[in-house]
């Protein structure tokens, strides 16, 4: 424990300037914090000008700032090359590797939980009831920063080298994502089979702790970079040789379409589709939606259907065929009848080669159902409120289509509904005719959150929309329309309730003696 | 007596290179050990392999009865190494490292600092990066002398300094000789003839010889004969005679392993009878001149 504290007490010293700008940092952070709904036409002083403008820098600067300190920390006892002076001193390796943990934990850590404290306090939000989720953010912390920090400075030697490494990095990075631009996307769903995933997080998380523990015990610099490399390596074959469809395939079963929680039939061709076809789109553009027209009823009252995924194939009598696997959707489905668009992304190269083939298209859409749980009514008030699903929320600026909502950690899950024809929100001279007037939808999953929480802030702030599903696809009246949300204001009744889900399901359907062409766009409608 | 530091067949290969092909030595306890050579011998690499700052490519090698590659942590409280090419925590003042390297050290001597500091002259409050190489050198030297190591290693510690500062290491140094054992590489042969008591020659990384000074000066002698004539030179002759060069009748060499009967028997059997035999002893630059230019011929 001496040598711990000793070598912490000269980092301090040699530190003391670093450590005074993260905790200003950490000061203007905690400033921004508390004001989650400031805007510069809100701002009045000063501070909160200069907060309105920069404030969303704060955070990245902070974050950037603590990791140079990290590395700056563990390269003064430099764990690469064989000119080191403490190399040949009595340090303990593992004593080094605390005293550089113990003092990321008293500068960065406990001023951050004492931010986070202060901040649950300040809003009103349970201390203790929080304390799992604050300790799973130091946890957090700990991976995104000190050990991300500390596997870059072992394995360089000064913070140029690492400022260089950290470019080349986001070079290689750039490069692999202009690589993949040029083959044709394959499945957007990258779900292996549990055991996969579980063998791809051990490789990771082994060669994430190994690194630096290996480089702070023996300095080999190479044998850690071989490993890192590998892991990496290993778990990228893992990625591209297992299949995932089969996952999606096995959690999705398929049922008959009269089975399915929803009816879905597919529309004749919209002319509007024709002409967006027909302006053309620039050359450069290197994918193209392929938008499928489709009716859909048939939800259940209180019930909301969401299309996850979507894979086409296609095939001609001339043999011309397309498969490009699963593709994100999240195309929300109201139990009101609606008319919508699927969106479909392929590469231009693959397009232009079948274009203009009159072909049979097979598409397969994995559905999950949702139910209402727990419904009640949300009247809501003139001024700021408090709602146990929602947490702090107000209606936003003057004549707003929105809620701002400050809540801890996570957005909350809820399906909410407002008609604006029950409780219609005063016009003004602006307004005219045109706003939605329809039933509306707000909706957020509750998600399977990993085990850690991320980020810096217990308080989390979003905002609610309420959106009609007769907008979904009329095109002609979006464009006559001001505002493409429901107006909130004070005294509406919100239905609100959670979701729960009750089903995932995949139907099929199909199109025949269809032209690529003919549903083609440069961008998703 | 017992070894310190004990190698065996060890051998460093950076790709093609071989800098260490195969070096077998042994220091005894209470040795002051000059490790000699050119640059590029193989001395650092050696040192390097003995401090577990790289590691070998093959053979052995024993620190204070442990194999060098286990050598770190606690170990190093007894060995006080000094490199010419250390990089030492510049932004620190001299006394703030002298205060923060004591606490590693259960032996650190304070009394023994305090008269290093005042032998050596070290300005407390300034800066590291503020001080000379000399002084850097002076300051390394005291921390590593301090808390009595019982194996002091120098790489190539007074290299570029100036006499009299090479003087004030060398006396700092010899202070501690008594209580250490001491370990250091050179390549100038003057600076180390003085005070070391065994010595290895490195060439090209192959150690030509590891031996007692005293014994080194016993066996090197520069042999000076006239031949009764002055006929060529015989074809063959001993192969410890070194440089062997005529001028008429006059006859010079090195003879690297004298002794008293067999070398004048020796002269007897390749030239006949010859006048006036002088043996001079070497000093060792002309001993390792002589090995060196040995080995450049070969």
């Amino acid at each position: 424990m001496d040598q711990i504290l000793h070598i912490f007490k000269k980092d301090v010293r040699r530190h003391w300037l670093e450590i005074l700008i993260s905790l200003a940092l950490l000061a203007l952070f905690t400033r921004r914090e508390l004001h989650p709904w400031q805007n510069s036409r809100e701002a009045s002083s000063l501070s909160s000008i200069f907060l309105s403008f920069w404030g969303n820098y704060i955070t990245p600067a902070l974050v950037i700032f603590w990791a140079l300190l990290i590395v700056r920390l563990i390269q003064d006892e430099s764990l690469v090359g064989d000119r080191q002076w403490w190399v040949t001193r009595p340090y303990e390796w593992w004593k080094l590797l605390l005293a550089k943990l113990l003092f990321f934990f008293v500068f960065v850590c406990v001023p951050l939980f004492h931010v986070q404290l202060f901040l649950l306090h300040k809003f009103g939000f349970p201390v203790l009831g929080n304390l799992r989720h604050l300790l799973s953010m130091q946890l957090s912390l700990f991976i995104d920063i000190f050990l991300l920090a500390a596997i870059l400075a072992s394995l360089t030697k000064n913070i140029g080298q690492a400022l260089l490494t950290v470019a080349g990095i986001l070079v290689v990075g750039a490069g692999l994502v202009w690589l993949m631009t040029m083959f044709p996307h394959s499945d957007d769903v990258k779900t292996p089979p549990v055991i996969v995933d579980r063998l791809q997080d051990c490789l990771i998380w082994g060669a994430l702790l190994a690194v630096p523990i290996i480089q702070f015990a023996r300095r080999r610099r190479w044998r850690s970079l071989v490993g890192l490399a590998g892991a990496v390596a290993i778990n990228t074959l893992l990625s591209v040789v297992v299949p995932s469809a089969k996952t999606t395939e096995t959690e999705y079963p398929v049922v008959q379409p009269q089975q399915a929680p929803v009816k879905i039939d597919i529309r004749p061709i919209p002319e509007i589709t024709h002409s967006s076809n027909a302006w053309g789109w620039s050359d450069a553009v290197p994918d193209i939606y392929l938008n499928i027209p489709v009716s859909v009823s048939g939800v259940a009252p209180r019930t909301m259907v969401r299309v996850d995924l979507l894979k086409l194939t296609t095939d001609s009598p001339q043999g011309s065929r397309l498969s490009l696997g699963w593709k994100y959707q999240s195309e929300e489905l109201w139990p009101e009848d609606q008319l919508t668009t699927l969106s479909y992304i392929v590469n231009r190269k693959e397009y232009e080669k079948v274009k203009s083939v009159p072909m049979n298209i097979h598409l397969e859409l994995a559905l999950s159902e949702y139910q209402e749980s727990d419904a009640r009514i949300l009247i809501v008030p003139a001024q700021e409120f408090r709602d146990r699903t929602l947490g702090i929320c107000r209606i936003g600026p003057p004549r707003s289509e929105l809620l701002e909502c400050v809540t801890t950690f996570h957005e909350p899950g809820f399906i909410a509904a407002v008609d604006p024809r029950d409780f219609p929100c005063p016009k003004d001279e602006n307004d005219e005719a045109l706003l939605v007037d329809a039933i509306s939808h707000a909706w957020k999953s509750q998600d399977s959150y990993s085990f850690l929480d991320s980020g810096f802030s217990p308080i989390v702030n979003y905002s609610i929309w309420f959106r009609s599903a007769s907008l979904f696809d009329d095109f002609e009246k979006r464009m006559t329309l001001r505002r493409h949300s429901a107006l909130v204001c004070p005294g509406m009744e919100i239905r609100l309730a959670q979701p729960v889900l009750k089903r995932q399901q995949r139907i099929k359907l199909e199109m025949s003696n269809v032209r690529l062409q003919e549903i083609a766009g440069s961008s998703a409608r | 007596m017992t070894s310190v530091i004990r190698t065996h067949d060890l051998i460093k290969r950076y790709r093609s290179v071989t800098a260490l092909g195969g070096v077998t030595f042994d220091v005894q306890e209470g040795a002051v050990y000059a490790l000699v050579g050119q640059n590029g011998a193989g001395k650092t690499t050696a040192i390097k392999i003995l401090m577990n700052l790289i590691s070998a490519t093959g053979g052995t090698a024993e620190v204070l009865g442990t194999d060098s590659r286990n050598i770190r942590g606690k170990a190093y409280a007894q060995i006080g190494y000094v490199s010419e090419n250390q990089e030492i925590p510049e932004w620190m003042k001299v006394g703030a490292l002298l205060d923060y390297l004591r606490e590693f050290y259960p032996t650190w001597d304070l009394s023994l600092e305090h008269s290093l500091i005042k032998q050596f002259d070290l300005p407390l409050d300034r800066k590291i990066k503020a001080l000379s190489r000399g002084m850097k050198m002076k300051l390394a030297l005291a921390g590593a002398l301090a808390f009595h190591p019982r194996l002091i290693v120098l790489d190539e510690p007074f290299g570029g300094l100036d006499p009299l500062v090479r003087d004030q290491l060398i006396e700092g140094l010899l202070e501690r000789a008594a209580e250490s054992t001491i370990f250091l590489s050179s390549h100038d042969l003057a600076e180390i003839e003085s005070f070391s008591s065994h010595v290895g020659y490195l060439d090209s990384g192959k150690l030509l010889f590891s031996e007692e000074m005293a014994s080194l000066a016993t066996r090197f002698r520069e042999v000076e004969l006239t031949r009764e004539t002055d006929q060529p030179l015989p074809s063959l002759w001993p192969g410890a005679w070194l440089q062997l060069k005529t001028s008429g009748t006059l006859v010079r060499f090195v003879e690297s392993r004298f002794d008293e009967q067999k070398t004048p028997a020796d002269i007897k059997r390749v030239f006949g009878n010859v006048e006036d035999i002088q043996y001079r002893p070497l000093s060792l630059r002309s001993i390792f001149l002589a090995l060196a230019r040995k080995t450049e011929e070969v």
